[in-house]
């Protein structure tokens, strides 16, 4: 799977959440991190977006949507008769200064980021993309250490693994990430081969139980 | 050791050790994905245990 990051910040360098999560992705493989410029190659745009099978918009909120140069990009660059993007999944990841309390009914923004976000699923559906639950980051100068840490492996799934949201999938992904970590280290072997064990042994009970839920049917 | 305490505390030390934060945040995050993956199991467990003793089921 390749990804394509559409990172639109009027103000990339100062940015610490995206000097943040593009130095997360040091050493991944399969994916594009792409800074959108003022002046831009529409067809070049294009080639990039069908070379991907997921392609993520970054961005932080602004009056509750996206910076004006992804607008700009998107009318110029999106085109339902000249650009087949059907079967792509689309992801964003948005940061915002407001706390998650503030998005929900009776908070003080009244709506949920589902629905502020509403348009860029438009936008897949038209386009026949799937499109992904949204990375949406609250407040990230306030976030604890661990948490920070947290949203990193999460960001990093979300380019990276293509089944970022299932248990198995996570797992499929840690193992990776073992499997390229073992030669620093010998009792990550022993780690890996107990998280395969636990896996098959998972794999079983579930099995034995699905039996079980067949035969009282 | 019971092998879970083993890999809870074979993290700790990954977690402490780590020479880069993106390592550190990894060994972080798979001791959580442990800790879900025990639960699980024994979740599981759990519930294949009802189903065999089940009375209804005799």
């Amino acid at each position: 799977m390749k990804t394509l990051v559409i990172v639109a910040h009027p103000e990339i360098d100062n940015s610490t959440t995206q000097q943040f999560f593009k130095e997360g992705l040091a050493g991944f493989d399969n994916y594009e991190w792409h800074e959108i410029k003022q002046e831009f190659e529409v067809a070049s745009e294009r080639l990039l977006l069908i070379k991907a099978d997921r392609i993520v918009f970054q961005f932080p909120l602004y009056w509750y949507s996206a910076p004006a140069i992804l607008k700009q990009w998107l009318d110029e660059v999106f085109s339902v008769n000249q650009l087949d993007l059907s079967g792509k999944e689309l992801g964003l990841v948005v940061s915002t200064g407001s706390p998650s309390k503030d998005f929900q009914a009776g908070g003080t923004e009244k709506y949920a980021m589902s629905e502020v976000l509403r348009p860029y699923e438009m936008l897949a559906n038209r386009m026949g993309m799937k499109y992904l639950t949204p990375v949406v980051i609250h407040q990230f100068a306030y976030l604890k250490e661990t948490d920070k840490q947290q949203l990193l492996v999460r960001y990093q799934q979300y380019v990276t693994n293509e089944q970022f949201a299932s248990f198995n999938g996570q797992v499929n992904w840690f193992v990776k990430g073992l499997n390229e970590r073992v030669a620093d280290n010998p009792e990550v072997a022993k780690l890996l081969s107990v998280l395969e064990e636990n896996e098959e042994q998972r794999h079983d009970l579930s099995w034995n139980v699905e039996q079980f839920k067949q035969d009282e049917d | 050791m019971d092998t879970q305490l083993w890999v809870e505390h074979e993290l700790d030390v990954l977690i402490s050790e780590s020479k880069t934060y993106p390592d550190q945040a990894f060994y972080r995050e798979l001791k959580q994905l442990f800790i879900e993956q025990y639960q699980r199991i024994e979740q599981l467990q759990g519930e294949l245990d009802g189903r065999m003793w089940n009375p209804s089921q005799w």
